[in-house]
């Protein structure tokens, strides 16, 4: 009786703590912003995933990083450098994937290293003011809480692109699940795949760009892989595997985000942890799943 | 008879035919040629598909040089070679995914690309795709009219009569990753009949399947050609099943080309055999057009 008074005044003290950060609205912007970042992460997820560039999309989050170090030195604000090198970049890497033998995993690697080791010394070299630089690498690299502090016309700008980049994928379901299952088909009943290819590569470097703010660089993949990855072991149709991978992401954005906040966490972090725990958890699911049919055969 | 207007075109015009073709192919056009062709062709239907002198090249490198055929409606059209001889380079110059470096490909008796049906080779993707078997094969039906972005009842219907012709209907709700090779090829071949009306391009249909699995999808070809009068276009490196299905025969290699009737391909290779040493030697340095082929270089 006792333990569970404690749990309700907790729970309340939970409550109120929450309502009262809502109360601000940096903290509504962060909620929305995180949500629609996570549904966009988890609906290119599934292609990337399915084609094997999961690496291309962990490659670029490094050069967006690279990107956005120079643009600092440079002194250019928020995107306005850093979407275009990223979109070039995965055009090319896109581009080149189904080359294997120029565009490996090698090369990939060497792309991301180069960039992080080139962000991180041009940021270093550059800091002449002793502001908190390891602070600021930091906040690029797990973007501990640059989602907090977005203003208004970031939001706008978060809330356009995302808008578009899911509308293009409930416009283009079909092609795309054509273009993902067998690219030599699709080209065969005159679906233009290299303008596919190349909205699909835009739309990576987008989504990169934007969710860098919520999970920050090294992370960001995360939240492109998981949610996919969760969601193939326990689905067997392309249409529940979508639906499924965006509301395994929403719902650990969410739920990051909130323990972030509450705890005081770092957020990025945060989510992907949220993320690994739903991936084991669908995993025992489908495992339990593959037991239970072999029984009843 | 539209082939033998070509032969009479061919008589009055040799001198012009002889110069954009220096192996002068179509000067070795022998009687035999004629006859041969008239009578395996048990359904005289009109030419389709014309290819006229082209050349093509994969990765930079020639793969096919002036190369000349006919494909006419209702054939069972095999080609074989060595690997990297071309044989898939030629199919995605049929299939309109690739440009001829010269030369021209006409498609004739009003085809359209939406007539031509594509059975790719399997792809590593595929393996563990989440998507079912209904999915899949609704897939060929996009593109073909359906501009807009989403199936309509049409298209159900197409999906559904297909997979009942194969029948798989049992298996729409199964998922693709769970099935045999040799099912996982009818849901393929399911996918391209959607699309397919009148010209069907198989690229190795039986590569992986065993023996069973392999003869079961010969004959599923055997019937789709014979009862529905659908031009077969297949790439095979299964010899023996070429001899007994094929209606006609173009055998690529490096350095010259046969095309003809299967009878004619018999004899071409038998005469390659004797010259060379044992079975396997089946694309030699023989005089082609004395038995009806025809040989260019």
């Amino acid at each position: 009786m006792n333990n569970l008074f404690i749990f309700l005044t907790v729970k309340q003290n939970v409550f109120s703590k929450l309502s009262e950060y809502f109360s601000f609205s940096f903290v509504r912007y962060a909620f929305i912003v995180a949500i629609l970042i996570s549904l966009c992460s988890a609906l290119l997820g599934v292609s990337l995933v399915l084609k094997r560039y999961s690496m291309i999309g962990d490659g670029l989050s490094h050069v967006a990083f690279g990107a956005g170090a120079v643009s600092a030195v440079v002194g250019v604000a928020g995107m306005t450098l850093t979407l275009p090198v990223t979109v070039v970049t995965a055009i090319f890497l896109l581009k080149s994937g189904g080359r294997k033998k120029i565009m490996g995993d090698a090369a990939i690697a060497m792309l991301s290293a180069g960039a992080l080791a080139m962000g991180y010394l041009l940021l270093n070299i550059t800091n002449t003011s002793s502001s908190n630089l390891s602070g600021d690498v930091c906040t690029s690299l797990f973007g501990s809480t640059s989602i907090l502090t977005l203003s208004r016309s970031d939001v706008n700008l978060c809330f356009v692109l995302c808008a578009a980049v899911i509308l293009f994928f409930v416009l283009c379901y079909n092609r795309m699940f054509s273009l993902t299952f067998d690219e030599r088909f699709a080209g065969a009943t005159g679906i233009n795949v290299g303008l596919y290819n190349l909205l699909t590569a835009i739309i990576t470097a987008t989504v990169i760009v934007v969710g860098m703010k919520l999970a920050g660089a090294l992370l960001i993949s995360a939240l492109i892989i998981f949610p996919p990855m969760a969601a193939m072991r326990i689905c067997k149709s392309y249409r529940s595997v979508i639906l499924t991978s965006a509301l395994i992401s929403v719902f650990c954005a969410f739920t990051g985000l909130i323990l972030a906040v509450l705890y005081e966490t770092p957020v990025g972090a945060s989510i992907v942890c949220v993320n690994l725990c739903a991936l084991i958890f669908f995993s025992l699911l489908g495992f339990l799943k593959k037991k239970i049919r072999n029984t009843e055969i | 008879m539209p082939f033998v207007f070509k032969s009479k075109k061919i008589s009055a015009d040799t001198e012009k035919e002889t110069k954009i073709h220096p192996a002068g192919a179509w000067k070795n056009y022998s009687k035999v040629r004629r006859i041969n062709a008239e009578q395996c062709r048990n359904q005289i239907g009109n030419k389709i598909i014309d290819v006229e002198n082209i050349s093509l090249s994969y990765e930079n490198k020639a793969v096919v040089n002036n190369l000349s055929f006919q494909v006419y409606q209702g054939d069972y059209f095999c080609i074989v070679g060595e690997n990297g001889s071309g044989k898939t380079t030629l199919l995605d110059a049929l299939l309109g995914l690739k440009k001829p470096d010269c030369g021209k490909i006409d498609l004739l008796d009003s085809l359209k690309r939406n007539d031509i049906g594509f059975l790719p080779q399997h792809t590593e993707v595929q393996r563990d795709f989440p998507a079912t078997v209904f999915e899949i094969v609704m897939s060929g039906c996009i593109g073909r009219h359906s501009k807009g972005p989403f199936l309509s009842k049409n298209d159900r219907q197409t999906a559904f009569t297909n997979m009942e012709k194969l029948g798989i209907t049992s298996l729409s709700s199964r998922s693709y990753r769970e099935l045999s090779g040799g099912q996982q090829q009818r849901v393929l071949l399911a996918r391209a009949l959607c699309s397919a009306t009148r010209v069907l391009m198989l690229d190795e249909p039986v590569t992986g399947l065993d023996p069973k699995a392999a003869s079961d999808m010969y004959s599923l070809v055997h019937d789709i050609n014979k009862k529905e009068g659908i031009t077969i276009i297949m790439i095979s490196h299964d010899i023996s099943s070429v001899l007994k299905y094929a209606s006609h025969v173009l055998c690529l290699d490096r350095s010259k080309y046969f095309f003809g009737p299967v009878e004619n391909f018999i004899k071409y290779r038998d005469k390659a055999c004797e010259k060379q040493y044992g079975d396997d030697a089946l694309y030699g340095n023989s005089d082609a057009y004395k038995f009806g082929g025809t040989d260019i270089n």
